[in-house]
């Protein structure tokens, strides 16, 4: 294992980790493995089995987090529609990728495809993460697709839309750059000495600097004045105002200048702060853009594909969840999402709620009884259910709705309070140097006021703070973290309290046996086979843990619901279940032990516990040793959730069970929304996701829940919200010192515009010395690899 | 100083073919395959063994 740079928590200390083989993360504290997760052994071996560990070359030595890989393979019903006939032996196929995240990616996926026959054209935008293949007969696409996702990215049907504004800010910067340089050049031969008395060359530069700047500011200018104008109108002080104000009275009073031949005109300043500004916003733009082009895209119910039996003849057939109608029958296959809101047509079925109300274990449903949309079958059997009510009608539309995205989200009151300020300040202190030169020199008024206006431009919040911006972002996502709104790290600086659902979110959702007693010789092999033969999560369970034992198909081992199961072998009677049905005996902890018995002898006996993430224990330790509260608010029973915190060494009253999605939301509300990070994978979260000042989700794999977090991360643990946390510090940090080397500059500037010695030329050295301090100190504060660290 | 007019013109030639590359990469929409031609000259056309998948 390779050595990464140690974790410090607020005390200082170190924490010792290890890097992940093949994604870099710290290995959890304990773990034997070389792997931060199961998904990262497997795809590691499967990219060394496959000699294509060049990938690890390509990505600068390491890989992205995998987390659990899927046990199928892809589901792929929707696959039909995305694939076109070329001719009769050439088809192509246009799909969505998953995961795609540097030229690494790029190359695996195109080795892949390169080695399966038929191929004949591989086409992958890892911007958009858009698959274009095109293929001959021989060519296995269901194979190719399984193989993308056997390295731990997903395919989809393609719904992702084109960026045509980023595109567009792409080609206003390139534009305004080009301009800006010429404005410079032009502007470098009157700083250099050119004057009136060199005739019409001077005039012709000149002429040339204003059309210049002129183009910059029609070209660069709109993007800024049209988000200003819209803020305006919406009464918010966009960060855009400032920007805006600085370009038009920058080039509008430099226009007033040339035109009149009152004070010195800036155009050369004003078209390289235009192009600076475009910099920033590009980049600001792209960073979001790429986060949230890394998962497939959010496509509501329009992709929920079943199987309806036709009444006439019992085939199946497959249809979108909006043809369903009433009455008709479903097939339902273990893992499916029930779609809408049915009744269950077979004898009994294991359904999982988790994801409406956050219940870590299936629940046992009877025939006739009603199964709510939003269910997963969670048993090994497929169900039949009939149908109740249509998906609209089921609530399945507005469980899977995208919520809306709006700009005012994106914004925080610090910026709010700043853009204030700044607006306030710039037009003050253009007043008073108006007011003490009318006093003093009335004929360089429009000089002085001119000149007050370009060197207070907001470089530091236009370049510098969308760079440290990018830098963090880019910091997080090599740590699995993607930031998919831009106000996260403004408001993760305020959080002084997490929120974190149970299963799925601090647990994977099963469970984990641990042996207690080992049972031996055929007693092993039966033990094995009545927990192979029952759909119960503490079955699959016990199962995990009998490596080699062998299956005895003969053995007809009957289910007893609520209990446990038995058989009755070599005329012995077994049971594996709860200790009252085992033994007679009360059950002593809940589900937290279960037995094994031939003829009421205990054989062996099991620990069964929830299967916590990976190192969840240590980080949360961490974040309360950092003087965060952490709660956790679980629509699980209330003792499991005890259960889980006292594993977790959370002190149990911050541990609520039985919470609907309405109270996680109270809670979140109660204890302070303002400050409030909220984590969590299921729908049953989401009015505590809006609620909370910022979100975050390890939901990948099920669509919706990143579509309304602030945030998602990939990997096995909960490290997520420490790096954003600590990403936030380093940002806000970085952030502040910008700020304040922009006072120090603009109050050196300022004193001399107000002196009336500020011309053209200190401005044009002035204005991108200081934007370079700013950049510089940006990476220093964020480029650099740093020990992580935490908000105190 | 007659030359002048003409070394301008020759530069904003200069910088409109610039500007037209420029204009003609952001169209093959190469920024958005970056990561793609980055790895271009690694390709390789020898065949390969088939992937077990």
């Amino acid at each position: 294992m390779t050595a990464i740079e140690p974790r410090l928590n607020a005390r200082g200390e170190t924490r010792d980790t290890t890097a992940c083989r093949h994604c870099g993360l710290p290995v959890p504290a304990g773990a034997e493995s070389a792997f931060c997760c199961s998904g990262c052994a497997t795809v590691f071996e499967l990219i060394q089995s496959s000699d294509l560990d060049r990938f690890y070359e390509l990505g600068g030595g390491r890989g992205q987090p995998v987390g659990p890989l899927g046990g199928g393979t892809a589901n792929l019903e929707w696959l039909e529609a995305c694939i076109t006939p070329v001719d009769a032996d050439v088809s192509r196929l246009e799909v969505d990728v998953q995961g795609i995240h540097c030229a690494a990616c790029v190359w695996l996926l195109q080795e892949v495809f390169r080695r399966q026959s038929g191929g004949l054209d591989f086409d992958l935008n890892p911007t958009l993460g858009r698959m274009r293949i095109l293929y001959g007969a021989s060519f296995e696409v269901s194979t190719f697709l399984d193989a993308c996702e056997s390295f731990g990215y997903r395919v989809g049907p393609p719904g992702k839309v084109e960026a045509n504004e980023e595109r567009e800010l792409l080609v206003r910067l390139g534009v305004t750059v080009v301009f800006a340089l010429n404005a410079m050049l032009f502007s470098f031969a009157e700083y250099t000495g050119m004057s009136a008395a060199d005739g019409d060359a001077y005039v012709l530069f000149r002429w040339l600097s204003a059309t210049l700047a002129t183009l910059a500011v029609a070209v660069g200018g709109p993007v800024f004045f049209r988000a200003a104008w819209a803020g305006v109108r919406r009464r918010v002080l966009h960060l855009d105002l400032p920007i805006a104000l600085g370009i038009g009275l920058g080039y509008g009073a430099s226009l007033f200048a040339f035109v009149t031949g009152l004070g010195a005109a800036y155009f050369d300043s004003v078209t390289v702060f235009v192009a600076l500004m475009l910099a920033g916003r590009f980049v600001q733009q792209r960073a979001i853009r790429q986060n949230r082009n890394y998962l497939l895209e959010n496509d509501g119910a329009e992709h929920v594909r079943v199987r309806r039996l036709r009444a006439a003849d019992g085939s199946v057939e497959r249809v979108t969840a909006d043809e369903i109608g009433v009455g008709d029958e479903l097939l339902l296959v273990p893992g499916d999402l029930v779609p809408v809101r049915a009744q269950l047509r077979d004898a009994a079925a294991s359904l999982s709620l988790d994801w409406i109300n956050g219940e870590s274990e299936p629940r046992r449903f009877e025939a006739g009884d009603e199964v709510p949309a939003g269910a997963f079958v969670a048993g090994r059997r497929g169900v039949r259910v009939a149908v109740l009510a249509t998906a609209a009608d089921s609530g399945l539309h507005a469980l899977l709705a995208v919520p809306n995205d709006p700009e005012e989200q994106d914004r925080s009151r610090f910026w709010d309070r700043l853009n204030r300020v700044y607006v306030a300040a710039v037009l003050g202190l253009a007043l008073l140097a108006a007011v003490a030169w009318a006093v003093i020199d009335p004929s360089r008024i429009v000089d002085v006021v001119t000149a007050v206006l370009i060197v207070t431009c907001p470089c530091a919040l236009g370049i510098a703070i969308p760079l440290a911006f990018d830098l963090a972002v880019a910091r997080l996502r090599r740590q699995g973290v993607f930031v998919r709104r831009s106000s996260l790290l403004d408001t993760a600086r305020g959080v002084r309290r997490i929120v974190f659902d149970k299963t799925g979110t601090l647990t994977w959702g099963g469970l984990r046996a641990t042996s207690l007693r080992d049972a031996e010789g055929e007693a092993r092999d039966v033990l094995y086979s009545m927990a192979q033969s029952s759909n119960h999560p503490v079955s699959r369970a016990i199962a995990n843990t009998l490596e080699g034992a062998r299956f005895l198909a003969e053995l007809e081992v009957e289910d007893v619901p609520g209990s446990g199961s038995r058989v009755v072998h070599g005329g012995h009677e077994y049971r594996l279940g709860s200790s009252a049905f085992t033994l007679g005996d009360a059950q002593r902890n809940g589900e937290s032990v279960c037995v094994f018995t031939r003829d009421g002898h205990v054989e062996s006996c099991f620990s069964i516990e929830e299967d916590l993430r990976a190192g969840a224990a240590d980080e949360l330790h961490t974040l309360e040793a950092d003087g965060l509260d952490v709660w956790i608010a679980s629509g699980d029973r209330a003792a499991k959730v005890s259960l889980a915190a006292e594993r977790l060494g959370l002190d149990k009253d911050r541990a609520v069970g039985d919470m609907s999605p309405t109270a996680k939301a109270e809670l979140v509300e109660r204890l302070g929304a303002a400050d409030t990070m909220m984590i969590g994978d299921g729908l049953n979260d989401a009015p505590a996701f809006d609620a909370a000042a910022c979100a975050g989700t390890p939901a990948l794999d099920r669509p919706l829940m990143p579509s309304r977090s602030d945030f998602f991360y990939v990997g096995a643990g909960v490290g997520a919200v420490t790096a954003v946390l600590g990403g936030a510090r380093r940002f806000g940090r970085v952030v502040r010192a910008n700020l304040w080397l922009a006072a120090i500059y603009n109050a050196g500037a300022l004193a001399l515009c107000f002196a009336g010695v500020m011309t053209p030329l200190l401005v044009a050295v002035l204005m991108p010395l200081s934007s370079l301090a700013l950049i510089a100190n940006t990476m220093r504060g964020i480029g650099a690899r740093r020990a992580m660290d935490l908000p105190r | 100083m007659n030359i002048i007019p003409l070394l301008v013109l020759c530069s904003l030639a200069l910088a409109a073919c610039g500007l037209l590359a420029f204009l003609f990469s952001v169209r093959n929409r190469d920024n958005d395959y970056a990561d793609r031609l980055a790895i271009l000259p690694l390709e390789d056309d020898s065949p390969v063994e088939s992937i077990d998948s």
